[in-house]
């Protein structure tokens, strides 16, 4: 196989598995920084610098090549130990990797080497503590292997096309010289093997899809580079498959008279594109770490720059986002290590003076709290000067408002612009950037001690775990993660505190307001009997909400409300029901800064619970959310049934060694005794044995299905798709068909 | 001019036919709390969420009574349905009369039964003219 011919698409290979191996090397050379001697480490970049200039060679691309050569014979002095890794070791390589990435984005764009050439040459020679004296042709030839791959000197004229050389020959060489990954690790894996750290480390940045090892245009392993735009695609068409099944519902429903829920295949087909959505979305998450390569470089090189020592943490990079948002991200989150290296970790001596350690710490911090990922990223410097900032506003705020401020346009703590971090984005941009997203950022700080920045995001701004409620006669999606638990409410609750309508609630005194109010339906404030009150969570603090009915629990599929609408406080977006309607998605923050500014309403509306005539059938409902039990809770209680709850497996059986039930409705992830144990457990007693089990999960695919039937359940129910009725039908037929009682 | 013909109210509006993606009658419009009067609500079309317009609230010309009719538009790439109380018809706009005054508008036309005034989109969803909550 020669090159002529199919320059393109190698070239596009080359290209991309360049961008990974560069960024692998520069992340390796940083790690070697803080790390010091690390012979395996040194063998991974050579590794990387071997393989770069083979493709590059392949390719044509003979300057990269030869420059790339040159970071090689660099490395090469590391490896032998004739040279140590020092800091400014590291600048070459890095400034060698910044050259060499330019080069071949030029290259690819058909422009010779320009200046990047010299600068890495350059950089590579003042790491070696040599002059720039170009090595001549012959000689890079030899060293970069026996590969017979012609190489041109850097002084060779630009764009001059290489000769085509043969594909296979340099593949097959150099193929031994991958030993370290043991044939067993992923090709994803074996590049982050180093032991686990006590304390949170860097891990290199090959987290992406990329093969680190192989020639270009053979990525090892199961992992392939798939372009985003596809993906995108993917999203959109899964999206439209999932409206036409939604039209075709209500064609059936037309022109048959058929309730197509009823009809099997209908309802596979629509738990099947359901899942597809959910792979989908799934295909467009990323890893934290995949931006962690740039902000560490960030730290590393204004560190560098301003005599400081700085030592980067970095933890929970597994943590997964939509590749959107994460990108949205990258920038905000460059400017507060920016800022926390340059304006939050102080000089050596003035550590040393406060009795700190000369190395001060930025670290990074990723999280999954529920359907947001928390970022955290802190110092250990002399923390945001309070005094300052109140002197610089120009008022007497109080040190909560004082630390807002910061985020506001115009407002620096620091006299000069220092050059390093004085540019690009400030605090107030951070927060808008963090806003569109749906999220928000946070900042704590101790005088001395440090600084921290907390940005909250969703997930995905694509699909939301939401909690639906009934509202002045309209359904509403409430996000599930800042709904705290929903309690029944009866008039009697709600009580009046300081002049206003409360509810207590675990030792706690909420206020409490009609959603239809806050939300100005018609009607709000008339209907009787509020039963359910929604403890809602906000930064801002708790809230309850009066609620006409707990409706069910599903993910929605939250669409924005358009370019053309301002941003509206109290809707977050809106989502398309299965049946042609629109359900709107609240804003939790809005709904309890407008309740809070709202008129009070009573909430002393009168009302009774129907109350059954005969023994209800008595169901115990086993689930370690709180408000997804509550929510069971309401809809069978309101249908009539006798409703004990569990947290998890553990407690289920002791209330069903207390008190029999007459079903058992669990979930299957539940800490200790999950879903799956607790059904073979009551299988396996004999005095439970003929106890059902309704098994509720969100997860929906097949294996845990069949996991949960062989466990002995007699049915399963996903969550995703959860409603009160689909909930009260299945109980109903595992009852026995029968009413309640 | 190709055009379609909106009756709101007493007057007559007319949009370009080629910034018309369709007429919905009769659409289920869900209210939306906390927006500007201008913004009736959203409706599904075919499973996109478009916002809902009162088109004599933009025009500041009073109400619209209800959404009889909601003729589908595009501006700048963003769908958007504008609420009308008859059934809009299509007609060519080839009997220039006069200048509209209305800022949104672009120019009077005569049509069977009356005049009608042609809208310039653009204008007409900027928002300033849609509103803050």
């Amino acid at each position: 196989v020669t090159v002529t011919g199919h320059e393109d698409e190698f070239r596009r290979l080359f290209e991309q598995e360049a961008g990974t191996r560069l960024s692998a090397l520069a992340e390796r050379a940083m790690e070697l920084e803080a790390s010091r001697e690390d012979p395996a480490l040194v063998a991974e970049m050579f590794r990387d610098a071997h393989t770069l200039k083979g493709g590059a060679a392949v390719v044509g691309f003979g300057e990269v090549a030869s420059v790339v050569h040159e970071l090689e014979q660099l490395l090469e002095e590391l490896r032998s130990g004739a040279r140590r890794p020092d800091g400014a070791l590291v600048d070459g390589v890095l400034a060698a990797v910044d050259a060499v990435r330019e080069m071949v984005e030029r290259a690819m764009r058909g422009l010779g080497a320009g200046a990047a050439a010299g600068a890495a040459l350059a950089a590579i020679a003042a790491a070696r503590g040599e002059r720039a004296a170009p090595e001549r042709p012959a000689e890079a030839a030899r060293a970069a292997g026996d590969d017979p791959v012609p190489l041109r000197t850097p002084s060779a004229p630009e764009g001059s096309p290489a000769p085509p050389v043969a594909l296979d020959e340099p593949v097959q060489r150099r193929a031994p010289v991958e030993p370290q990954a043991p044939p067993s690790s992923r090709p994803d894996e074996a590049a982050g093997s180093e032991p686990p750290a006590a304390t949170p480390r860097a891990r290199p940045l090959t987290a992406v899809p990329a093969a680190p090892a192989g020639p270009p245009g053979r990525p090892a392993g199961d992992a392939i580079p798939v372009p985003v735009a596809r993906l995108d695609e993917l999203v959109r068409l899964v999206g439209e498959s999932a409206a036409a099944l939604l039209r075709i519902g209500g064609l059936l429903g037309e022109r048959i008279g058929d309730d197509p829920g009823a009809l099997d295949e209908y309802r596979e087909l629509a738990r099947v594109l359901q899942e597809l959505q959910e792979r989908t979305m799934r295909a467009r998450m990323v890893s934290v770490a995949t931006i962690a390569g740039p902000l560490r470089r960030a730290v590393r090189d204004i560190a560098r720059a301003s005599g400081k020592q700085v030592r980067w943490e970095l933890a929970g990079e597994d943590t997964e986002l939509d590749r959107h948002v994460l990108e949205q991200l990258r920038e905000p989150l460059v400017a507060l290590v920016r800022n926390a290296t340059d304006h939050g970790i102080e000089p050596p001596a003035e550590r040393a003076a406060r009795g700190k350690p000369a190395e001060g710490v930025v670290r990074l911090h990723a999280r999954q709290i529920g359907a947001e990922v928390v970022i955290a990223v802190g110092d250990d410097g002399r923390g945001i000067d309070v005094e300052r900032v109140r002197a610089r506003a120009g008022g007497r705020l109080s040190e909560a408002e004082a630390l807002e401020a910061i985020f506001e346009a115009g407002l620096t703590t620091v006299d000069e612009v220092s050059g390093v971090s004085g540019r690009g984005v400030g605090l107030d941009a951070v927060r808008t950037a963090v806003g569109r997203l749906r999220g928000r950022v946070e900042v704590s700080s101790r005088p001395g001690l440090g600084t921290e920045f907390r940005i909250s995001v969703p997930l995905t701004l694509a699909v939301l775990p939401c909690l639906l409620v009934a509202a002045g006669g309209r359904r509403y999606a409430l996000p599930m993660h800042s709904t705290a638990a929903a309690v029944a409410a009866p008039p009697a609750a709600v009580v009046s505190v300081e002049g206003r309508p409360a509810l207590v609630a675990d030792g706690d005194t909420l206020r409490f307001t009609d959603l239809a109010a806050v939300l100005g339906a018609p009607g709000a404030g008339a209907s009787p009997g509020r039963r359910t009150a929604v403890i809602v969570a906000t930064p801002s603090g708790r809230h309850a909400f009066g609620v006409e009915e707990l409706v069910g629990q599903r993910d929605v599929v939250v669409k924005d409300l358009g370019r053309l609408l301002p941003r509206l406080p109290l809707v977050a977006g809106a989502g398309v029901e299965p049946d042609g309607g629109i359900m709107l998605v609240l804003d939790p923050d809005g709904l309890v800064a407008a309740a809070r500014v709202a008129p009070d309403t009573a909430g002393a509306a009168a009302g009774a619970a129907p109350v059954p005539e005969r023994a209800p059938a008595r169901i115990l409902v086993v689930d370690d959310t709180l408000t997804i039990r509550e929510l069971q809770r309401s809809i069978l209680r309101r249908a009539g049934y006798e409703v004990a709850t569990a947290p998890d497996g553990d407690a289920a059986l002791r209330a069903l060694a207390e008190r029999p039930a007459d079903l058992v409705v669990t979930d299957v992830e539940m800490p200790g005794m999950d879903g799956f144990a607790l059904t073979r457990v009551i299988r396996e007693t004999a005095a439970l044995s003929s106890t059902p089990v309704l098994i509720l999960t969100s997860r929906a695919g097949d294996e845990d299905r069949r996991r949960g039937l062989e466990a002995g359940a007699d049915a399963y129910l996903a969550k995703s798709g959860f409603d009160q009725d689909a909930l009260l039908a299945a109980v109903r037929r595992l009852l026995g068909d029968g009413e309640p009682g | 001019v190709q055009a379609l013909l909106l009756p709101v109210g007493a007057d007559r509006y007319a949009l370009e036919l080629t910034a018309v993606r369709e007429v919905v009658r009769a659409p289920a419009v869900v209210p939306l709390p906390g927006a500007p009067p201008a913004v009736l609500g959203l409706m599904n079309l075919r499973g996109e969420v478009v916002p809902v317009l009162d088109t004599a609230a933009l025009l500041g010309s009073g109400r619209t009574g209800g959404v009889a009719f909601a003729a589908v538009v595009e501006a700048g790439g963003e769908p958007a349905a504008l609420a009308g109380d008859g059934e809009p018809a299509t007609v060519a706009l080839d009997r220039p009369a006069g200048a509209a005054e209305r800022a949104a508008g672009t120019g009077r036309f005569a049509v069977a039964g009356g005049v009608a005034t042609l809208l310039d989109l653009g204008a007409l969803l900027a928002p300033e003219r849609i509103g803050a909550p």
